[in-house]
């Protein structure tokens, strides 16, 4: 044995600076006789100017800084930067007793198969016993020995025990290096019960020494509820590395089941079952699981037992992650459809995708509507017994309201075959069962009836602030996320220098004429009888679709006939048609909204207005609606309320060649924020979002208590 | 095997011979704190069941409940981080296949 030992204390730090000094001074107080000391600090993140206070006033302390506020992760961190043949472990919100080095030493010495020794710690304020070592008090609960006693006699003479507290410990390197790293997905709180375990399994003995003593400010009640959490969290690590086939029998005593969170057990265990299969062979599994199938619906219920078998398929990643779709109208070619056909075919190329229909409908259709190809993803029929009964076509929750069963539960049901579930179409009465759930709202046309589960998604989606907003007033929920839709309609040939005096409309001739055709005819007309000179050698044409016999189309046409200027219909153009008006086309019109009073009859997002924008038009669009995120007012457009308005702007813009030209250029820029690959690096965050809360571990953000008492 | 009744017992039982030893022992400050602890978490967990039955519109909305979904979500410090991989000790081909044989067996009876 050489005759200077080297030993490293570690104390891991967070936010600590007021309890610093008296700590370090105690340390460097302490009888270093044949001793050569290396103190060494891991700051965990914090804020309080420690880091800097340690290095302007303890430069003989070494300073690391953690990138995780992980403790365990901490001390790992300090034994791989050891360098002594001994290694301990003290808490900072203390004082070391001036024999505090050598009465680890003492007992150390006495036998090199002791692996580890314990202080003892006094409670600073009481003077009372903290702890003199740790035992298990029953149901794999631990307490420390002594706790709150006063000292007496049987705590004088050093003994061996089951469980040290990483209090105030020594380790002896050989045994640290035997046994390997702490376990780091304890994060704070039993990692030295496991530790403990783990160097007794190798054969290493543990002790108490008494002459080692250490005065401890222990923790308030600040941090009882994260102790607590911690401790009923790392109590199922524990039984799952080292007592496996006791983890089913101790869910009755978690607390967690008895205060009914069963959230948290849920979790819990899912990371307890995957820390058994790190650590044992899979006949231990699978009598584990088996025990599982039988004890665990009693406390978390059928749904969520199917759910937690499921769950662990894929997060020991035993298959990939399964997503369902769910688009009750998925047989019609709308832009809702279109809208989620992005999303889908995005995720088909990470994750096995399903489309769950409740008609005949053949994924090779959206390539024919959309251009949009699913080929890796499947898709399924399931029809739902109550509209069939009644011969309707398309399931509308409308006509669920007085049944005492829910008749969309038979997609619910389904839905547990998922680890993220899809509502694409706004079924709002549709219970999501998979892990993580994902509603998609183009707009809040349903009001808050029975049934209602729009609560009960994991992520809220909309499609505009305009959406988010009647969501918040409708459903009294908050967005999780928002998706503009992606828009792709970019003219190559489209050049703002090069373009004709065209006013362009692109909206559907709706039967109930809510794209208000009629007003910007009437509104054309009038500019040209009012103002000859401005409007001479200008257009205005609108396109859009329209469904035959559609008696609005009459209407306009009486409208039309009776008309001043130059104004055209085309009705179902081709889209290399509308590319073709897009790039000719100077202005873009777009009046759905105008006078309305019923939310839902607003535009709730506005795709052609973008469609104008990626091409160059200067939009003139309604105050209202998607339209207002979509258009800055006199910079990338005009946006207006009447009629009058809608007149005066555009006269400004034909009047002026230079500004319809700048802002027919801030109108293109502006329209990038909502192309295709702004979607899906948006998708890709929600995605991602879904993923950890599916795959995650646990990291501790935010501050925790100065140390793991 | 135990029920969550049983469970409770042994709770009750693990509570009153600590609450015993601590009077035995004449430690009543003590004995006094942990007993409103005690109280403090039996009525917050009666509070959180009577009103989560109350708020709760699940017995009416669906026959199928997810017990996990919590409103609102129990208290939890930690967020959550990208996984590491693991590395499994147990041969994930028959934990797979043991998996897929319980989901299989499975039937979902859960009523409101």
């Amino acid at each position: 044995m050489p005759d200077t030992l080297r030993i490293t204390v570690l104390s891991v730090t967070f936010n600590g600076i007021a309890l610093l000094e008296a700590f370090l001074q105690s340390l460097l107080a302490t009888d270093q006789q044949g001793i050569e000391l290396d103190i060494l600090l891991i700051d965990n993140g914090s804020t309080d100017g420690t880091v800097d206070w340690v290095k302007a006033n303890y430069p003989q302390a070494r300073l690391l800084e953690n990138d995780e506020n992980n403790y365990t992760k901490a001390v790992n961190l300090g034994i791989a930067n050891s360098v002594g043949e001994y290694f301990v472990i003290t808490n900072n919100d203390a004082t070391v007793h001036r024999d505090w080095l050598q009465g680890f030493l003492d007992v150390m010495r006495s036998d090199e198969t002791i692996g580890a020794v314990q202080s003892k710690l006094y409670f600073v304020e009481k003077n009372k016993i903290n702890s003199v070592g740790v035992e298990e008090i029953g149901n794999f609960y631990f307490a420390d020995i002594g706790f709150d006693a006063e000292d007496s006699p049987r705590y004088a003479a050093p003994c061996e025990r089951e469980y040290v507290t990483g209090g105030s410990v020594m380790f002896r390197r050989s045994c640290l290096e035997d046994v390997g790293e702490w376990d780091e997905d304890f994060i704070m709180y039993m990692e030295d019960v496991d530790y403990s375990a783990r160097c007794r399994q190798r054969g290493w003995k543990l002790w108490y020494s008494p002459s080692s003593i250490l005065y401890h400010h222990y923790h308030g009640n600040t941090s009882h509820t994260l102790c607590e959490y911690f401790c009923t969290r790392n109590r199922f690590l524990f039984i799952a590395k080292h007592f496996p086939l006791q983890l089913a029998d101790s869910i009755s005593t978690s607390h967690f089941y008895q205060k009914g969170e069963i959230d948290n057990l849920y979790r819990s265990l899912l990371h307890a079952v995957q820390k058994m299969c790190a650590h044992h062979d899979a006949d231990t599994v699978k009598r584990v699981l088996r025990q599982l199938k039988e004890r665990l619906p009693e406390f978390l219920g059928d749904v969520a037992t199917h759910m937690f078998f499921s769950h662990l398929e894929v997060l020991l990643g035993l298959r990939k992650i399964r997503v369902g779709i769910y688009d009750h109208a998925g047989h019609f070619a709308g832009g809702g459809q279109r809208y989620v056909a992005e999303m889908a075919s995005i995720m088909q190329e990470r994750y096995d995708v399903g489309y769950i229909f409740n008609n005949r409908v053949e994924l090779s259709e959206y390539k024919e509507w959309f251009d949009i190809d699913l080929s890796k993803c499947s898709k399924k029929i399931i029809k739902i017994p109550f509209f069939e009964e009644r011969n309707r076509y398309t399931a509308d929750e409308g006509m669920v309201l007085g049944e005492r069963t829910n008749p969309f539960d038979i997609i619910s049901l389904d839905t547990l075959n998922y680890d993220i579930f899809v509502n694409a179409n706004m079924l709002g009465k549709l219970n999501p069962l998979s892990p993580v759930s994902i509603f998609v709202c183009h707009f809040p046309d349903q009001e808050k009836t029975r049934f209602f589960q729009v609560d009960k998604y994991d992520h809220l989606v909309i499609n505009s602030d305009y959406t988010g907003d009647w969501v918040n007033r409708r459903w009294n929920l908050e967005p999780t996320a928002k998706l503009y839709p992606p828009v792709n309609m970019y003219n190559p040939l489209s050049n703002p220098a090069d373009k004709e005096k065209l006013i362009l409309s692109v909206a559907r001739f709706e039967i109930s004429g809510s794209k208000k055709q009629i007003e910007m005819i009437k509104t054309f007309s009038e500019m040209c009888r009012r103002y000859p000179d401005e409007t001479r050698g200008w257009k205005l044409l609108l396109v859009g679709g329209s469904t035959p016999g559609n008696t609005y189309i009459d209407e306009v046409e009486e409208v039309l006939s009776g008309a001043h200027g130059e104004i055209e219909c085309k009705v179902n153009a081709a889209v290399s048609e509308i590319k073709d008006y897009y790039r000719r086309a100077s202005i873009f019109w777009h009046a759905c909204g105008l006078d309305e009073e019923r939310p839902e009859r607003v535009e709730h997002f506005g795709m052609t207005t973008v469609e104008a924008m990626q091409n160059y038009c200067v939009p003139i669009v309604i105050d209202g609606g998607g339209q207002k995120e979509i258009v800055e007012h006199g910079d990338s457009g005009f946006r207006f309320s009447t009629l009058n308005e809608l007149m005066a702007f555009s006269l400004t813009v034909m009047g002026d060649r230079a500004q319809c030209c700048r802002m027919a250029e801030r109108a293109y820029q502006r329209s990038h924020l909502f192309s295709h690959s702004v979607f899906k690096e948006h998708l890709e965050t929600l995605l991602a979002e879904a993923e950890l809360q599916l795959l995650g571990h646990d990291i501790l953000p935010g501050a925790r208590p100065t140390v793991a008492a | 095997m135990p029920s969550s009744g049983t469970g409770k017992l042994q709770y009750l039982k693990d509570r009153s011979t600590n609450a015993l030893l601590l009077l035995r022992q004449g430690r009543f400050r003590v004995f006094v704190d942990m007993f409103k602890m005690e109280a403090d978490l039996q009525l917050s967990v009666l509070r959180q069941r009577i009103g989560h039955r109350v708020n709760s519109h699940s017995k009416l909305d669906s026959e199928y409940i997810d017990r996990r979904k919590l409103r609102p979500p129990s208290y939890k410090p930690t967020a959550i981080k990208p996984a590491a991989d693991i590395t499994m000790q147990a041969d994930p081909e028959e934990v797979k296949a043991e998996l897929s044989k319980i989901l299989s067996s499975f039937k979902v009876k859960e009523r409101g």
